[in-house]
């Protein structure tokens, strides 16, 4: 089958947030379909500045179609208005004027919605916030998928988004929570609906079995020994993974860790991910910084805890990822999807103060027991629920699921890739 | 903690968080509103001490608040106030209307009596009396308390720019702890670094020195060297050796001790063998009183070695009184440390 991907920025070095949500979907569908991306050239989702040049490209065995963006968001503006829409009494027109200024604002690629749509199986929309999806779900809702990645975002009280959940023929939610949230605040028109979430590749298991306490046995065949030696961490390490920045629970995770006592043992912070926001210089603070994703699965297998302090996350792959590897995780008991991830995996605690963070920090570093508990428990939860075969049967259920077909006598096009690769 | 059973692989994490939550509230016990109370104030000398946050903006943005205004007589919707009304016992017998008002200000007094057949009006009169002399001392009353606001005021506006210059002092005073911070905390990164680097460097030398050591062990290669080490030197002496390279050597400063480093010129040495070269051999390892170890004390790759067996150890000769070169042997040369006498080595 031929599957356009609508989303609103693409591209390899976005590693957050529903557009990574996007690509590793994106790319795992390409194994057993044709798929399209069409997105914009945008890279910064501040600004919706056209970074990535217009036409054809392709990604990681993913054809994607750039459009260039036809204005640039002014931040200051674009939350004054919104601080304004908020407060007052508005219309129709003032909610589209607000799409409009949040962007990305992309006319090219909602005219070739318009005249291609009949080249596609199904239009699969990621994220429910952004102009792309709004509008092009208009295009062709019998033929529609959306992925929503919705938080409890202020931005979904506009009326503008009613017509969003009304629209699509199918939501595939990320979450169970995300699904129940969804279904309280909006009239869902969907005909088929599924919790598919995204896939996370589960690492062989001998890579995360505890070391033995072998002593002749090579230190760097040791769990996450290599990220280890490479940052000179020696202590216990606390992973946080993602954007650092304050909206995301870092500066209160920066001052609860900081307020450890010292009994609680000389256990490191670890900080991968861009740094948006100043970091405390003291040596427990430790940013790695930006790393591949081959190092970015050697830092979770070497963390003895990992952190996921967002209040509001719509999957937290970090968490799925750090379940995947064994490591089990601390999350930000406001947020309802990774709370509702530890405890039906019963791998990860949940904090919900200052108090109760040092102690889950504290149990969490010194029982191993506990951990490698709960590390089980989190792998055996992921080969459940986010295997990518899983994720993928669901996706196929979904389009097989909607009510519009290609019309008669047009050629299929299903298999075409699969054809070539099986040649 | 003990406090909690994870030998079981069924890890209830609901379970394990009310457990931990429990022990939390167990342990903050009755003095609960007092922490909180410390919380509060702590971060709000948090607040106050952070000097990312409490910045030059925050005296700008005291400097934006206004001052308390004038009260406005008037009311919000700016409307104007109805004017005081005067009323006395004739205010309701008069008429407007020129000579027309006179006559029937006089008809309504004479009717007076017949009006008040029916009720009378004097309560009424004096109520209304009374109600316009309140009117009126309220107003009075209102234009003290405006002149009041207004010198209350003015020193609201005086005390604001002290309050503006306390708080400049403030966010200077808490910038220059947190770099007077900044400064230790590097500075005692920066002792912690050179103290690991002088560890560092114990440790080289140490290593160093335990290489030279085993260097200059007995090998299979020179074990009459070994030997003739042991008769000069005394099985209690330790051996001591010390690497020179050539080039110092050839600075004439300093003379050759070690003798695997002086292998280079060994065949230079092994070929001008003088007797002091040889007892200065034999005094490499600080046996002689005077002597020094020599350049030529180890043999050359493949030469054989000096029979120092036949050479007296004592006395050393010194470089000031030199021996007489056997015939055929190069005379001691003064760049060459394998020649030279110990005690310019010193």
């Amino acid at each position: 089958m031929r599957l356009a991907v609508v989303v609103q920025r693409y591209g390899a070095e976005i590693t957050g947030g529903s557009e990574y949500l996007c690509r590793l979907s994106a790319e795992q569908l390409a194994r057993r379909h044709e798929v399209d991306v069409l997105t914009t050239c945008a890279r910064d989702d501040r600004t919706w500045k056209n970074r990535y040049p217009e036409g054809d490209d392709r990604i990681r065995g993913v054809t994607v179609r750039r459009f260039a963006n036809e204005r640039t968001r002014d931040p200051e503006s674009f939350a004054a208005y919104s601080d304004w829409i908020r407060r007052h009494d508005h219309s129709a027109d003032d909610e589209a004027e607000w799409l409009k200024q949040q962007g990305p604002w992309c006319p090219g690629l909602q005219s070739y919605l318009e005249q291609h749509r009949r080249d596609y199986d199904a239009l699969v929309f990621f994220d429910c916030l952004y102009a792309p999806t709004v509008l092009g779900l208009r295009v062709d809702p019998a033929r529609s998928i959306l992925v929503p990645a919705a938080r409890d975002a202020r931005a979904l009280r506009l009326d503008l988004y009613r017509e969003v959940f009304s629209r699509p023929a199918g939501i595939a939610y990320t979450t169970a929570v995300e699904r129940g949230f969804l279904k309280r605040r909006f009239a869902i028109g969907a005909k088929v609906e599924e919790t598919v979430g995204c896939g996370v590749d589960l690492p062989p298991s001998r890579l995360h079995e505890r070391p033995p306490s072998d002593p002749s046995a090579s230190p760097l065949s040791a769990r996450g020994a290599v990220f280890r030696r490479r940052h000179r961490l020696y202590g216990p390490i606390v992973l946080f993974g993602g954007r650092i920045e304050p909206g995301r629970g870092c500066e209160e995770m920066l001052d609860y860790f900081a307020g450890r006592a010292e009994s609680d043992g000389d256990a490191s912070l670890v900080l991968m991910g861009l740094k948006l926001m100043p970091i405390p210089s003291a040596p427990q603070f430790r940013l790695a910084g930006l790393l591949s994703e081959t190092e970015r699965s050697e830092a979770l297998e070497a963390a003895t805890v990992v952190v996921a302090p967002a209040p509001s996350e719509s999957l937290s792959l970090l968490a799925l990822e750090s379940f995947a590897v064994g490591t089990p995780v601390l999350a930000n008991a406001r947020s309802d999807v990774v709370v509702d991830h530890c405890q039906r995996s019963n791998a990860g605690l949940y904090y919900g103060s200052r108090d109760e963070f040092q102690a889950c920090l504290r149990l969490l570093v010194r029982d191993d027991d506990l951990r490698a508990a709960m590390g089980r428990q989190g792998r055996a939860y992921i080969r459940a629920n986010y295997r990518w075969e899983v994720v993928l049967g669901k996706y196929d259920r979904l389009i097989a699921g909607l009510p519009s077909s290609r019309p008669a006598g047009r050629p299929p096009r299903a298999g075409r890739r699969r054809g070539a690769r099986a040649g | 903690m003990a406090e909690f059973d994870t030998r079981t692989d069924a890890v209830d994490v609901t379970r394990l968080m009310e457990r931990i939550r429990s022990d939390i509230r167990g342990r903050r016990g009755a003095d609960d509103t007092e922490r909180q109370a410390r919380e509060l104030a702590e971060a709000a000398l948090d607040r106050c001490l952070e000097p990312l946050r409490a910045g030059s903006e925050v005296v700008e943005r005291n400097r934006r608040l206004t001052p308390p205004g004038r009260f406005d007589r008037d009311g919000e919707g700016g409307s104007l106030a109805p004017e005081p009304f005067e009323f006395d016992e004739n205010t309701v017998y008069v008429s407007s209307r020129g000579t027309m008002g006179k006559l029937l200000y006089l008809i309504r007094r004479l009717l007076n009596p017949i009006l008040r057949l029916f009720f009378n009006p004097d309560p009424i009169i004096l109520a209304m009396m009374r109600q316009a002399e309140i009117n009126s001392r309220l107003l009075d009353l209102l234009d003290r308390v405006n002149a009041e606001f207004e010198r209350t005021g003015r020193k609201f506006a005086a005390r604001e720019e002290i309050d503006a210059l306390n708080y400049e002092v403030t966010s200077n005073l808490v910038t220059e702890m947190t770099r007077l911070a900044v400064d230790m905390k590097n500075h005692r990164l920066l002792v912690e670094s050179v103290a690991g680097r002088l560890d560092f460097d114990e440790r080289r030398a140490r290593a160093l020195e335990s290489v030279g050591q085993a260097r200059s062990t007995p090998t299979a290669e020179a074990p009459e060297a070994a030997e003739g080490d042991a008769t000069a030197a005394g099985p209690t002496r330790p051996r001591r050796r010390r690497r020179r390279s050539r080039r110092r050597a050839g600075g004439g400063a300093a003379a050759g001790t070690a003798g695997e480093t002086a292998a280079p010129e060994a065949p230079e040495a092994a070929e001008g063998a003088t007797p002091e070269g040889v007892a200065s051999a034999d005094a490499g390892d600080g046996a002689a009183p005077g002597g020094n170890a020599g350049g030529g004390a180890a043999p050359p790759d493949g030469a054989p070695p000096a029979d120092i067996s036949t050479v007296p150890p004592d006395p050393a000769p010194s470089s000031a009184d030199p021996a007489p070169a056997p015939p055929g042997a190069v005379p001691p040369d003064e760049d060459r440390p394998a020649a030279r006498g110990g005690d310019e080595d010193r």
